[in-house]
């Protein structure tokens, strides 16, 4: 058990070095780096050029750039942004708390939304047992497909505008936009969720597929227990791991999702913040948010596993 | 015809249609007529018109054409550096020669795999984008290098799998060398898997692509693309919202007719 752990911690460790040097190299590989393509552009003479990189220890070896770049990070120092000269991480640390808020709040609602259709998808294998009420149910289960498919596909660009419409201008109940209040919130959190809860509900719906075949489930219901009981205590309860793990997975998702209902809800947050140094090409800034974006999917991934290890009776017994 | 490649044929037929279909546009895409703004659907204008007074089918139709082409692109680079990344985790080390580097590649394979399937994907696009400029074949480029880990993770699980069955060990046992084995024995074998896995990578290159067009960084502005009116539509939602409802629907239903093609691929395979 702890020998697992430590297999996951040593496995995020060694993904996290790996972003680190990636984005290293990545910001390297420029052809002609950013700074001196700008400072060409505003007419800095060669000796100007040479003398800033120097500031910036841009002349070192790559190796020595290289460990300093690494050390610089250990002391949780991501750099300064070519535009403005700020530290990126006053930068991301005042971003933070919007994405985080509309991430959590997302999660919740994928995972709630996801699970739920995953449940009424995947029981075809309880219903075999089922006396009553077949048809109702083969169509609780079409709906929960159709709906799956469409969380799946709809890209958040389209359903962000739908919900915008119906929720904002049709039926004003909700806030086109903006942050701060409960209100604000809903709306993008609702959106993004929706589309993080199909990759759960086709997760959760596989998971109970194949568990509802297993013998034990057939023994439960023979017992005489009620639907709702092996369903949730005995199938559900066996197929949460999975559903851990995938939550885990979608946080890089919601990351993702998160750049374009920003934008598209006018929220403050680190998508946003990203796309603004995307636009205006400031390297040291788009190369420290994608940092700081993967070493979060990472840990929350990581920490997923973890969880997921937590919750599989199986998996906790078992000696690695 | 196998039955794997079967569930793929409504897909294709659709991807035809919307490759050719600006030959049945009704009217010229890019065609302003102040006199026509915010025109809701009707007989002339079967989607409406757009702030511009374009017609709305008829961008729709050109502009998937555009958006189908960078999308099939992307997918193309996710296909070849996913398939050649994946079945590189299922080389074996040949014990007879002490030379070979096997079990690095493996390492290596393993490790890039890793570190990019930690960055999410439309972050690494972003990353790409900043490098390269916007446009339309950088915006292909990093849609599909983003793709590249997710599709080489499912290729690594099926060539592992595959690694272990008995025709591999005969054709080993026979003198063939590694490379010979991953090409010629293996792949040829998970070509359903390679497949199936494609059209999905198909699927998330087509959101992917759209969300950065919808940001402004693919086509010209102007030029008809299914993100970038999505853009439009959002910015004009509450007058017209049939402007961005049309290129949603049509990625929804691109999207979900992808996926289950992966699905029938995957069944019959």
């Amino acid at each position: 058990m702890s020998a697992r752990l430590l297999a996951f911690l040593l496995r995020a460790i060694a993904s996290a070095w790996l972003a680190v040097t990636l984005t290293f190299v990545l910001l390297r590989l420029l052809p002609g780096d950013g700074l001196t393509a700008q400072l060409r552009e505003s007419g800095a003479t060669d000796s100007v050029i040479a003398e800033r990189q120097a500031a910036l220890g841009l002349d070192a070896p790559l190796l020595v750039q290289y460990g300093r770049y690494v050390e610089a990070l250990l002391r949780g120092d991501l750099g300064v942004s070519l535009l403005n000269g700020q530290p990126i991480n006053s930068l991301i640390g005042a971003q933070v708390g919007s994405t985080m808020e509309l991430a959590i709040a997302s999660l919740v609602v994928g995972a709630a939304l996801g699970v739920g259709i995953g449940y009424v998808g995947g029981q075809s294998t309880l219903q075999r047992y089922r006396v009553s009420s077949r048809a109702i149910c083969d169509g609780l289960r079409s709906v929960a497909g159709i709906v799956g498919i469409v969380a799946l596909s709809a890209p958040v660009i389209w359903t962000g505008t739908l919900g915008v419409w119906v929720f904002a201008a049709q039926l004003d109940w909700l806030p086109a936009g903006g942050a701060g209040r409960l209100s604000q919130l809903i709306l993008p959190a609702l959106v993004l969720g929706f589309a993080t809860a199909g990759g759960i509900a086709q997760v959760t719906q596989r998971a109970l597929g194949a568990i509802g075949r297993e013998p034990y489930v057939q023994t439960a219901i023979a017992k005489g227990l009620s639907e709702w009981a092996v369903g949730i205590r005995h199938v559900l309860r066996v197929a949460l791991p999975l559903v851990i793990t995938q939550m885990g997975i979608q946080s890089g998702y919601l990351l993702s999702g998160a750049v374009v209902t920003e934008s598209m809800f006018s929220r403050p947050g680190v998508g946003r913040l990203l796309l603004d140094a995307v636009l205006r090409q400031d390297y040291p800034l788009v190369q420290g948010i994608v940092l700081w974006m993967t070493l979060v999917v990472i840990c929350v991934t990581a920490l997923a596993d973890m969880l997921a290890l937590l919750a599989d009776a199986r998996l906790r017994q078992s000696t690695l | 015809m196998k039955p794997a490649f079967g569930g793929i044929s409504p897909l294709l037929l659709v991807l035809v249609v919307v490759l050719i279909a600006p030959v049945a546009a009704p009217y010229d895409p890019m065609a302003t007529n102040t006199g026509a703004q915010f025109q809701a659907p009707s007989v002339a204008h079967w989607l409406g018109t757009d702030q511009f007074g374009r017609d709305v089918l008829s961008r729709l139709l050109h502009g998937g054409q555009r958006t189908l082409l960078v999308t099939l692109a992307a997918t193309g680079i996710a296909v070849v550096g996913g398939t050649l990344l994946g079945m590189m985790s299922a080389y074996r080390s040949n014990p007879a020669s002490m030379s070979c580097p096997g079990d690095w590649i493996v390492f290596g394979a393993g490790v890039v795999m890793s570190a990019l399937f930690a960055v999410p994907a439309l972050v690494l696009a972003l990353a790409v984008v900043t490098l390269l400029g916007a446009g339309l074949p950088s915006l292909a480029l990093a849609t599909g290098i983003s793709q590249v880990a997710p599709f080489a993770r499912l290729i690594a699980t099926a060539a592992r799998q595959a690694a272990a069955m008995p025709y591999v060990e005969a054709a080993r046992s026979l003198g063939a060398r590694e490379a010979r084995l991953l090409w010629l024995h293996m792949l040829p074998n998970l070509l359903p898997t390679v497949l199936s896995t494609t059209v999905i990578a198909f699927a998330y290159c087509l959101l992917n692509s759209a969300a950065l067009s919808f940001l402004g960084l693919g086509a010209p502005p102007g030029q008809p693309d299914w993100g970038a009116m999505l853009f439009e539509g959002r910015q004009v939602f509450r007058v017209a919202i049939w402007v961005g409802l049309a290129p949603g629907v049509a990625i929804t239903l691109l999207v979900a007719l992808a996926l289950w093609s992966a699905d029938k691929v995957e069944v019959s395979a």
